[in-house]
């Protein structure tokens, strides 16, 4: 009896596997036979798809269009300069890379043949360049009467790249130069056939200068007045981190840009976060409501410094350019606005030296430094780093210095000594503050007493410094998203109760100390 | 004073000469760093000559040469040969035409930089690329095709500005040609076409190169003006026989016959100011179009078109009546119209397929309306009872242009 039953046990076993095994086989020549039904794309044949993403955007300003061969249609324009400037980002990689991927479709036979002749000797040097364009100018020399040929002098090409040797940065370098450049329409594309590096005729770009602020002998100006920064970080109360998106309010900021005002301080630091502001283009919903929050500080007098780059982390060379873009379209935007006294170029950018290579942070600063300039000469620009030891860094390029203070009050002292005997460029101490955290998470945390003694001995040392200050910050926040500091509910609730007032709104003691004393 | 030198002296004076020694050669090893010079004068380089590029200087370390031309960027590391640092440049840098900035740099500084400049090597055999477009123009001298030549060196690169290059066209029995410089890489001419049609043979030369044979075919300017004319068996409108319409020879202001294929659209407007049409397309200037004779007596004005370019004159033709009659024989309760036997000019039956219509009142109202052609003369209605109920019924029957009514039938 129990013989028979175990045989029909193994009679079914052997049937189950007998038909999985079956299924199994069958399924796998299914996905092989639909494998070789799906062919390759039609479209892909005609480059009808094109790609949309824009991944190498440095600054085009064509110089003329006139010629002797045939006028310049805006459609073919745009697309000799969509190629041009692929042909470079696909010689920057192969130059990255060693490889010679996608250089078929922007270059013809010929020069993708002396390429190779570069790429190839690198590689068995073991040598890697990172490479970026940051200007062209094309002037057109020539187009042909069948649109199929142009020659043009592409100048003042700002270069700037790193040569790697055997994976160590040998050279850093910056340069510039003119380039004639032949390129023939062919199956659809404009492909480089001739390149040949010319001589740099000198050309001072003019920029016209209207210089609200500046600084002079270790001291800001504005309006050709001294000007000492006495001011705080803001975010709204509802939407910390998120000034600009669908809460914006300008009845809400009004009221609070007021509040300010009325407690004798005259300045505030507002962030701009690079994705929420559309990268490389600008979302224009966002700008005018930027425009609209310093419309409101021009009203109650105060000065907006703008920090931007807010949650940017990519400081590869080949990201440079749409970085760039984002800077020009902002900076040109508002470079006439008054309300503006300084550009942060990014908010404690030091603590992306261990992830991303102290040597990428600063050349990524120093090269967007310049660019803003460029498009901005009139107001200032710093950097907001997290520590004072770094704050020394670059202060050559900066107008002002700032950094961070979350340190022991004790330590303050010597930390800023050191910082001052570094440099005479005016000091702003751009974010410090305590939180008063005493609560469920750290039931002995700091209570609100004791936040607002740390802000009156501040206070003290401001006065006994002659220090610029901006705190952290007006309001007690409800919520902070988790890309500030992480998802632990310890540090968020931490991080929730730096301001000068509550949750409604109410002073808390620490307001008797917000301003100068 | 007598001073000797004592053996326990010796290793003190020693040790200070090679103090001293050791202090200079430091100093000098420190010193040569600021004391590299540039040996190498030459600052332009014909394409494929060796670079060597050399800089004085002892013990130096650590020294790379950046350089980038047209084409890529790369290091050299040097050689040391005596008092001079040698750098070679690799083979694709001196043959790739342009300037090449190079940079001494010593440890991530830079000591030094400059430029020198490659130019197209002349003396090797030249090249030429040349493009002529496009392939087809028109006559009459404001439509062009334009040369472009680009002659390089055999190491693909543009040849010197200001070459003279010669580019020349043929056309019947005129051969020109230009004399121009290279500027821009390029050398270019535009041919502009003559009043005659054909073909333009285009070729270049520069140095000692001759390019190939290019083409451009000069097509017939817009069509002028012209004539038409008809062309048919008989004048009767028999509704059968078909007119031949058909142009003069279309030609362009300079006398060129239209290029073949080129469409004519005729227009007819008949007496009711009715538009027909029927087109033709050319064939050594010549666009024929067919059309049917009308079946009744007609007036057609008769014009034809090259759309937006030339138009004719226009013909009147007239189609004369066949001045014959038909019989309507009604049977089997008025439900089956036989009519004809249809007949044509000659008295003979009409080929088949003449067009008969009839229009069936009732009370005076547009009842129903039939239309058939006819078959060995004649045309047979039925008119059945599931759609014609019991009743008075009036007929109006058309064929060859003959008009007959047939007032108040009673079917049953």
């Amino acid at each position: 009896m129990v013989k028979s039953i175990n045989k029909n046990i193994y009679r079914g076993l052997l049937i189950i596997t007998f038909l999985v095994i079956n299924v199994l086989v069958i399924m796998s020549i299914s996905k092989i036979l639909s494998y070789f039904k799906t062919g390759a794309d039609r479209s892909a044949m005609l480059h009808v798809e094109v790609k949309n993403e824009d991944v190498y955007l440095p600054k085009v300003k064509w110089k003329s269009l006139a010629n002797p061969g045939r006028p310049m249609e805006k459609q073919t324009q745009y697309e000799i300069q969509q190629d041009y400037l692929d042909a470079w980002y696909v010689r920057n990689i192969a130059y990255k890379t060693n490889d010679s991927f996608g250089l078929q479709d922007f270059y013809t036979d010929n020069s993708r043949k002396k390429l190779l002749k570069y790429i190839n000797d690198n590689k068995k040097k073991g040598i890697a360049i990172e490479n970026t364009t940051l200007t062209h100018h094309p002037e057109l020399d020539f187009y042909s009467a069948d649109g199929q040929l142009i020659v043009f002098t592409d100048h003042q090409v700002e270069q700037y790249r790193r040569v790697y040797k055997d994976k160590k940065l040998a050279i850093e370098a910056l340069d510039t130069a003119n380039y004639k450049v032949l390129m023939l329409l062919e199956d659809g594309f404009w492909r480089i056939r001739h390149m040949i590096r010319e001589p740099l005729q000198k050309q001072a770009d003019s920029i016209e200068v209207n210089a609200f602020a500046k600084v002079k002998e270790g001291k800001i100006y504005v309006n050709n007045k001294p000007f000492e920064i006495q001011g705080i970080n803001y975010y709204p109360q509802k939407s910390p981190w998120d000034m600009f998106g669908d809460d914006f309010d300008e009845e809400i900021i009004a009221q609070d840009f007021k509040i300010i005002k009325e407690a004798q301080l005259n300045s505030i630091r507002i962030f701009i976060q690079y994705e929420d502001f559309g990268k490389a283009v600008l979302v224009e919903e966002k700008l005018q409501k930027l425009k609209k929050v310093l419309d409101i500080a021009f009203e109650q007098e105060l000065k907006v410094v703008i920090t931007l780059f807010d949650f940017y982390g990519d400081y590869s060379v080949l990201d440079w350019t749409l970085t760039h873009r984002h800077v020009e379209q902002i900076v040109s935007r508002f470079k006439n606005h008054e309300a503006i006294l300084a550009w942060d170029i990014k908010n404690e950018p030091d603590l992306d030296f261990k992830n991303r290579g102290e040597k990428n942070v600063l050349a990524w600063l120093e090269m967007t430094m310049t660019q803003l300039k460029k498009y901005d000469p009139n107001h200032l620009i710093t950097i907001g780093w997290a520590t004072a030891e770094a704050a020394a860094l670059l202060k050559d390029k900066v107008d002002f210095i700032s950094f961070h203070y979350y340190l022991q009050l004790n330590d303050f002292d010597q930390h800023y000594r050191k910082l001052k005997i570094a440099t005479n460029k005016p000091l702003v101490m751009q974010e410090y503050g305590l939180s008063s955290n005493r609560g469920l998470w750290s039931p002995f945390g700091i209570t609100e007493e004791k936040q607002a003694k740390y802000h009156q001995v501040m206070q003290e040392k401001i006065k006994r410094y002659n220090l610029q200050f901006m705190s952290w910050t007006l309001y007690d926040f409800d919520n902070v998203p988790s890309s500030v500091v992480g998802s632990l509910p310890w540090r968020k609730h931490k991080q929730k109760h730096f301001g000068f007032l509550d949750h409604n709104g109410n002073k808390k003691p620490a307001f008797k100390y917000i301003a100068k004393q | 004073m007598k001073i000797a030198l004592r053996t326990y002296q010796l290793p003190v004076v020693l040790l200070c000469s090679m103090i001293i020694v050791l202090y200079y050669s430091y100093a000098n090893e420190n010193s040569n760093t600021k004391e590299i010079t540039l040996l190498t004068v030459q600052k332009v380089f014909i394409a494929n000559e060796p670079i060597l590029f050399e800089f004085g200087g002892n013990q130096i370390k650590n020294v790379v040469l950046m350089i980038e031309g047209s084409y890529g960027i790369t290091s050299v590391v040097p050689v040391q040969k005596g008092s001079t640092l040698q750098f070679t440049f690799p083979e694709h840098f001196t043959r790739h035409k342009g300037i090449i900035s190079w940079q001494l740099m010593q440890s991530g500084k830079r000591l030094f930089n400059g430029e020198l400049t490659v130019i197209a090597n002349e003396a090797t055999k030249t090249k030429m690329e040349s493009y002529l477009g496009p392939p087809s123009i028109v006559a009459g001298g404001r439509d062009y095709a334009m040369m472009v030549t680009v002659p390089t060196d055999s190491l693909d690169n543009p040849i010197a500005e200001g070459t003279p290059t010669l580019i020349k066209h043929q056309f019947l029995e005129n051969i020109t040609t230009n004399d121009l410089e290279t500027k821009d890489l390029i050398a270019w001419k535009n041919i502009f076409s003559y009043k005659k049609s054909g073909r333009i043979l285009v070729s270049a030369e520069c140095k000692d190169a001759d390019s190939k044979e290019f083409m451009t075919v000069v097509y017939p300017d817009n069509a002028i003006d012209f004539t038409i004319k008809i062309t048919r068996e008989h004048e009767f409108a028999d509704g059968n026989q078909i007119s031949v319409l058909s142009t003069s020879v279309i030609r362009d202001q300079y006398e060129n016959i239209v290029t073949d294929g080129t469409y004519v659209t005729f227009f007819i407007e008949n007496k009711e100011g009715k538009l027909l049409k029927t087109p033709g397309l050319t064939i050594n200037g010549v666009a024929r179009a067919e059309i049917l004779h009308p079946d009744h007596e007609e007036t057609w004005k008769i014009r034809a078109y090259v759309t937006g370019m030339g138009k004719s004159d226009e013909i009147v033709v007239n189609y004369k009546p066949l001045e014959t009659d038909y019989d309507v024989v009604i049977k089997k309760s008025g439900r089956e119209i036989t009519v004809g036997p249809l007949r044509s000019f000659m008295k003979q039956i009409i080929p088949d397929g003449a067009v008969v219509k009839m229009y069936i009142y009732q009370e005076n109202k547009l009842f129903d309306y039939k239309v058939d052609t006819s078959l060995k003369g004649k045309v047979v209605f039925d008119l059945l009872e599931d759609f014609y109920p019991n009743g008075r019924y009036s007929f109006r029957i058309e064929a060859l242009g003959i008009v007959k009514k047939i007032e108040q039938i009673e079917l049953w």
